[in-house]
């Protein structure tokens, strides 16, 4: 019988497994716990994970599951930074900030993508490469209230740095659980049904009726502004942005390896991938502090040779394996 | 009224002339057979008429509306859906998957999960191919594989069907139980372009045959008469083939 059944990957089943969904719940509690009892360095490495589940999530939506290598998208980290930081300094709260930079960072991606995601293939990736550069050479002439070269910053909290940088982590913590969410909400949408289909075969997506240029713009301003959130509430973490930081490349380039040990296109993996690559590359750098970078890049070969498909593609192999070795359905 | 009217269609890659002014007619409730040589220009017509390329000339119009290089998303909504020779599943979807999306963005827009799925169900059971609606797409045979790309066009509850050579490389048996699932398609009231190489379905399921030759319309007709015009057998089927038939005929 059991030559017939060919069960679709878990990442893919309608609804997680029992333990999946347990291990959720206690990884939200021991999360949602952690900043009681943890150092201030600790405190930072874990916010800085939390925000990049959150910037993965949204390379997730146009990368993963619609199959656009946006190689670019970092870019919308610096726009949701430049949105949030801007309205900050003309003097608005911080949830207004936050919102610009979710809203601007989507519309931007509406406006770009309108022309640039008629590209198919490379040539779209190509395209996102050449906005950072862009972006950062904009914010420089434009000056004014974005502080152009010199950088710009936020005006201070009130609070004290403690519940403060606690209030950030929880924020982190809210948007990586809502972006993963909203991956998870994609999936099973008709909208997610048009970008898998676009990813696997985007001429047949178009003659079975679905509009690939409007897919493909609504999954990369959802990218967008996920991306841009992490950017906004980044700002206000650490009070200073200049073009360079707010426009690393390497943020993208992060999200990019976090994506692919992951998995790419799964619900859980850019969480996987964040929390693996941002822990263990912080454990490296406290052991190895002259040949961090060396290592870092070893074991990232290590897991993309091990697990090229993802770390939960791996994870479902073996318990598939596992279960049919003990003889358990 | 005829449901389809293709007049002119010319299509040209580079300097080469892939279809040359094409006109044709296909009545509502017909099948309506496309033959001819490989690199006719059969595919090239499909690819036309479903606006996967644009006409260079020419105009085409659906239930009497033009519809000439209308994007393609749009012309399925208005019930076009097609089969691909060079079969275009979504590999990392399920059967069921595959075939609800059709469903969710065809002429049906079904966007309800219940309604969609029970579609992709309703449409997986008339092919045949419900048992295997949890598998994905690189475990089928290439005939399940061709089964699926009909399931998705079903789904998508068209008024025209374009069927690409759905039974190349397909043994008697499965080329048997094809035909009757193309005449079980037409009987429910859609009207089907077949382009096909197997003769015996030509024959057995067509209303009309249109002969395609270098890119040009060499006849169109009733089939058996087609077959017996000496331009066919010269450019297509052979002189074997017509021997053949006077045999059996005698």
């Amino acid at each position: 019988m059991s030559d017939t059944v060919v069960v679709a990957p878990a990442a893919k089943a309608p609804l997680f497994r029992p333990a999946i969904w347990g291990a959720i719940v206690v990884g939200l509690l021991v999360l949602g716990v952690a900043p009681l009892g943890i150092s201030p360095y600790w405190l930072r490495i874990l916010t800085t994970v939390l925000m990049y589940v959150i910037i993965t999530q949204g390379l997730n939506v146009i990368v993963g599951i619609t199959g656009y290598h946006a190689f670019g998208n970092g870019v919308f980290f610096g726009v949701g930074a430049y949105a949030c930081g801007s309205c900050m300094a003309a003097g608005m709260p911080f949830a207004v900030g936050v919102l610009a930079a979710v809203a601007v960072s989507a519309l931007c991606a509406l406006i770009l993508g309108w022309p640039i995601l008629r590209l198919k293939g490379h040539y779209f990736a190509i395209a996102t490469v050449a906005l950072n550069l862009a972006a950062i050479q904009i914010i420089i002439q434009i000056g004014g209230i974005t502080g152009g070269a010199q950088g710009l910053a936020l005006p201070l909290s009130s609070w004290e740095p403690r519940p403060l940088y606690v209030a950030i982590y929880y924020l982190m913590l809210a948007g990586a659980v809502v972006a993963t969410a909203i991956v998870a909400l994609l999936l099973r949408m008709p909208l997610g049904f048009a970008l898998r289909a676009i990813r696997d075969s985007e001429r047949a997506a178009a003659v079975m009726g679905i509009d690939t240029t409007r897919a493909k713009v609504c999954a990369w301003a959802i990218s967008a502004g996920v991306t841009g959130f992490a950017g906004g509430v980044w700002a206000y973490w650490i009070t200073f942005i200049e073009p360079s930081s707010a426009f690393d490349p390497g943020v993208g380039v992060k999200a990019y390896i976090m994506l692919i040990i992951g998995g790419m296109g799964s619900i859980l993996g850019p969480v996987i991938g964040a929390f693996v690559l941002e822990i263990v590359s912080t454990l490296v750098w406290g052991g190895f502090l002259q040949a961090h970078q060396l290592i870092l890049g070893v074991l990232i070969i290590v897991i993309c040779m091990a697990a090229p498909n993802g770390i939960i593609d791996a994870g479902a192999r073996v318990a598939r394996s596992w279960r049919s070795r003990h003889g358990a359905a | 009224m005829a449901l389809l009217e293709a007049r002119d269609l010319t299509i040209r890659f580079g300097g080469v002339l892939a279809i040359d002014k094409i006109s044709f007619d296909v009545e509502a409730g017909h099948i309506f057979g496309v033959i001819g040589p490989n690199g006719a220009g059969k595919t090239t017509l499909l690819n036309a008429i479903s606006s996967v390329y644009r006409l260079d000339a020419g105009h085409l119009a659906f239930d009497g509306a033009d519809v000439t290089n209308m994007v393609s998303h749009r012309l399925s909504r208005l019930g076009v859906a097609r089969t691909f020779q060079i079969v275009q599943p979504f590999n990392h979807m399920t059967v069921r998957e595959n075939v609800a999306v059709g469903a969710m963005y065809g002429h049906a827009q079904l966007r309800q999960r219940s309604e969609y799925l029970d579609a992709a169900d309703q449409a997986l059971r008339r092919v045949g191919l419900i048992a295997k609606a949890q598998f994905m797409p690189p475990h089928l045979t290439l005939s399940d594989r061709k089964r699926l790309e009909v399931a998705r066009a079903l789904a998508m509850k068209p008024r025209l069907l374009l069927l690409d050579e759905v039974m190349a490389g397909l043994n008697h048996t499965e080329i048997e139980r094809t035909i009757e699932l193309v005449r079980e398609i037409a009987a429910t009231g859609i009207t089907v372009i077949v382009i096909e190489h197997v003769m015996k379905a030509v024959l057995a399921l067509c209303d009309r045959v249109m002969v395609l030759n270098f890119g040009r319309k060499l006849t169109e007709g009733r089939p058996h008469d087609v077959i017996d015009e000496p331009a066919v057998v010269e450019a297509y089927l052979g002189t074997r083939f017509a021997k053949s038939r006077a045999g059996s005929a005698a």
